[in-house]
């Protein structure tokens, strides 16, 4: 990922060291995937010998080269360094970051608006908000791309292909109360 | 079913009116998708995959290999008219086509581009049609411990020979087959890796996965980038000057029959080899084409011979990858990966299967690329410029319409709200793995062949011992396998070692 470069956070003394942000990254991603095999290793040896037998067999090599790339990722940052970004990450100083975070954000949001008011309000809430509030669009497009979108996606999954979207929790609460 | 009449099938099939529409949309989508930059063959073919749930198998394989056939013709467009390859694989025409461009010829170079991907994809297909009667008597050769290697062995060339490193690409690999194994074991219906949650004791979907890795990571970038996706407008010829251009770079292509035919070799030759590519194969077609050319001095400042050379060989790769993906259920790319996938959501089988009895199948796919690649090429000619203005669209008005469509195919396939945060958790995956050069070809590749790599590991040690490892094809490729992956180790620490030393 690139990252701004910041005096602030790397010290007027330090040299600021082309990917110095990815190699954080990394360490953090191969870390996070190694708790997850390493876990899934164990929860495989208390399998039957023949349900364990494919995982075993693809996990061991797996663990080894996660552990060559760990060490890597280590000896290519230092631990201050790596502390000095995770800090600075979390203080929301990477505008890079920060942009992914906040998509991410917006993306758990729409999951979270689908869950609760249904397939079509959730898609249409997500893009006329991001339409206007993202990316600036002026009102009269983002109505239109909104109701255009969700228009197509109405009459191709519900008429064209009779697959019904999810209607949400609130819609299930009144269809059972009126009902 | 014999050849011929499975050829005399597959056409008619491909040309009736239940097939032939979803092919047109398919192609006019893939055309579209490619002239976007920052949109690749994997995101057309991701974004086509919920939708064949509903098709017969031979409308969803028009519409899926319509839309990745004409990919690679939208990104030669984008590469000629605004020096940004639509996707990687248009990467070597940049070398050419927008010095044509500058000069005052990017129509010419155009119309050169969409007719060699044309007779270059045709080449591929035909090529792969005639390997079929000595694919029929390979396949008979390869059981369930032949499979089981060669899945490695592919799996081994996809790590190595990718623009990824090593080490990554093996850890994506393996991490893609770990993932196939989530769910009931089949054998033994125990729970694994489920970690008490439901949803999963079916395993992992495939299409929320596709979905993800491919088409949310895609979005990212997007996000990131804003903004309109090509930095330069477009100069645009007068339309009836850039219709005449177009029609002479055509026949120029048409004139250069012989370069197109080598770098055609070339492209399925490459094809052929999991994990090479369709990039690779274009800049080692466009060297040939510079090597074997009269004016070499030209290349670089706008010879079309270049942009022929790369833009044939980028599409008859196609033809090389669907023979080892169709005869062996072995892909060799992420395009070949999920149409693989497809072939499960269609309940099509791979194999001896296939290429014996279903050889109208393998049909409909041959004139599937060669139809749309020819709607591809038409559709180029005439539209070069209400497609060239695809390109004007922002990062910030496609995203919003584009996830919305994405988490919609997410949740369709099984009408599952957690397959959208499947989607989302793998969107993440990918972004991160794109961004810090893992290998998402190894890990899909992975993952679509976990489940083969365990049936068959339990079949041959069932049907042949735990040594039928020592069987002779089992052996030659598990040599060929250790011996491929030995050799690059040693090069890249011998490497390492050299740079050491300069240092």
């Amino acid at each position: 990922m690139q990252v701004e470069k910041q005096p602030e956070v790397q010290g007027p003394e330090q040299e600021v060291r082309p990917g110095a942000g990815r190699d954080t990254l990394e360490l953090c991603f191969i870390a996070v995937t190694g708790v997850v095999v390493a876990s899934a290793f164990v929860a495989a040896l208390t399998y039957d010998r023949v349900s364990a037998r494919a995982p075993l067999f693809v996990m061991l090599p797996l663990l080894v080269l996660i552990g060559l790339q760990l060490r890597r990722s280590i000896a290519a940052i230092r631990h201050q360094r790596l502390h000095g970004e995770l800090s600075a990450a979390l203080r929301g100083q990477y505008v890079e970051f920060n942009s992914v975070v906040g998509f991410i954000g917006w993306m758990l949001l729409l999951l979270g608006l689908i869950y609760v008011a249904g397939h079509y309000v959730g898609i249409a809430a997500f893009m006329f908000t991001l339409l206007r509030a993202y990316a600036k669009e002026t009102l009269r497009l983002s109505l239109l791309v909104t109701v255009g979108v969700t228009a197509i996606i109405y009459l191709l999954f519900e008429h064209g292909f009779n697959i019904p979207l999810y209607r949400g929790l609130i819609f299930g609460i009144l269809e059972n109360y009126v009902g | 079913m014999g050849i011929i009449e499975g050829m005399a099938s597959g056409l008619l099939q491909a040309i009736s009116l239940e097939v032939l529409p979803y092919l047109i949309a398919g192609s006019v989508f893939g055309l579209i998708i490619g002239v976007i930059p920052g949109l690749s063959g994997h995101f057309a073919m991701a974004m086509v995959i919920p939708f064949l749930y509903t098709m017969e198998p031979a409308a969803g394989i028009a519409f899926l290999l319509g839309a990745h056939a004409t990919v690679a013709q939208g990104g030669g467009l984008t590469a000629i008219l605004f020096s940004t390859p639509g996707t990687g694989q248009n990467a070597a025409t940049l070398l050419d086509g927008p010095p044509m461009r500058m000069q005052g010829f990017g129509a010419m170079a155009a119309g050169a581009a969409l007719t060699s991907c044309f007779l270059g994809a045709t080449f591929g297909a035909l090529t792969l049609a005639l390997l079929l009667p000595v694919l029929q008597q390979i396949v008979l050769f390869f059981g369930p411990p032949e499979i089981f290697v060669l899945a490695f062995l592919a799996l081994t060339f996809v790590a190595v020979l990718g623009k990824e490193d090593l080490t990554r690409s093996l850890i994506a690999a393996l991490a893609g087959l770990l993932m196939a194994m989530v769910g009931l074991d089949n054998v033994t219906n125990q729970e694994r890796f489920t970690f008490g949650l439901l949803e999963l004791r079916d395993g992992l979907e495939l299409v929320p996965v596709i979905l993800g890795l491919f088409a949310v990571a895609e979005m990212f970038e997007l996000w990131v980038k804003g903004g309109s996706l090509t930095g330069k407008g477009l100069e645009t010829l007068s339309p009836r000057d850039a219709q005449k251009q177009i029609f002479q770079g055509a026949w120029s292509a048409v004139r250069h029959w012989w370069l197109v035919l080598r770098c055609s070799v070339i492209g399925v030759t490459m094809g052929l080899i999991p994990g090479l590519g369709s990039a690779p194969a274009s800049f080692v077609a466009y060297g040939h084409a510079k090597q074997s050319s009269k004016s070499k001095e030209t290349f670089g400042k706008g010879n079309i011979e270049g942009v022929i050379g790369s833009e044939a060989a980028n599409d008859a790769v196609e033809g090389g990858a669907l023979a080892s993906t169709i005869a062996f259920g072995v892909p060799g790319s992420s395009s070949m990966a999920i149409l693989l996938s497809a072939f499960f959501i269609l309940g099509l089988e791979t194999g001896p299967n296939m290429v014996t009895y279903h050889v109208d199948i393998v049909f409909i796919m041959i004139f599937t690329i060669i139809i749309g690649n020819f709607i591809g090429m038409l559709g180029g000619m005439f539209l070069v410029n209400p497609l060239s203005r695809a390109t004007g669209l922002r990062g910030g008005l496609l995203v919003p319409v584009l996830i919305a469509i994405i988490f919609t195919g997410a949740y369709a396939v099984q009408s599952s709200w957690f397959d959208i945060g499947v989607a989302l958790v793998f969107g993440v995956i990918g972004y991160l793995m794109k961004e810090l050069g893992y290998s998402r070809a190894a890990m899909l590749i992975g993952f679509v062949l976990g489940f083969a790599v365990e049936k068959n590991l339990y079949l041959a040690t069932k049907l042949e011992g735990p040594l039928f490892i020592l069987e002779p094809i089992p052996l030659t490729l598990a040599v060929i396998t250790a011996g491929f992956l030995g050799f690059n180790i040693w090069s890249i620490s011998r490497d390492r070692k050299v740079v050491k030393h300069a240092g």
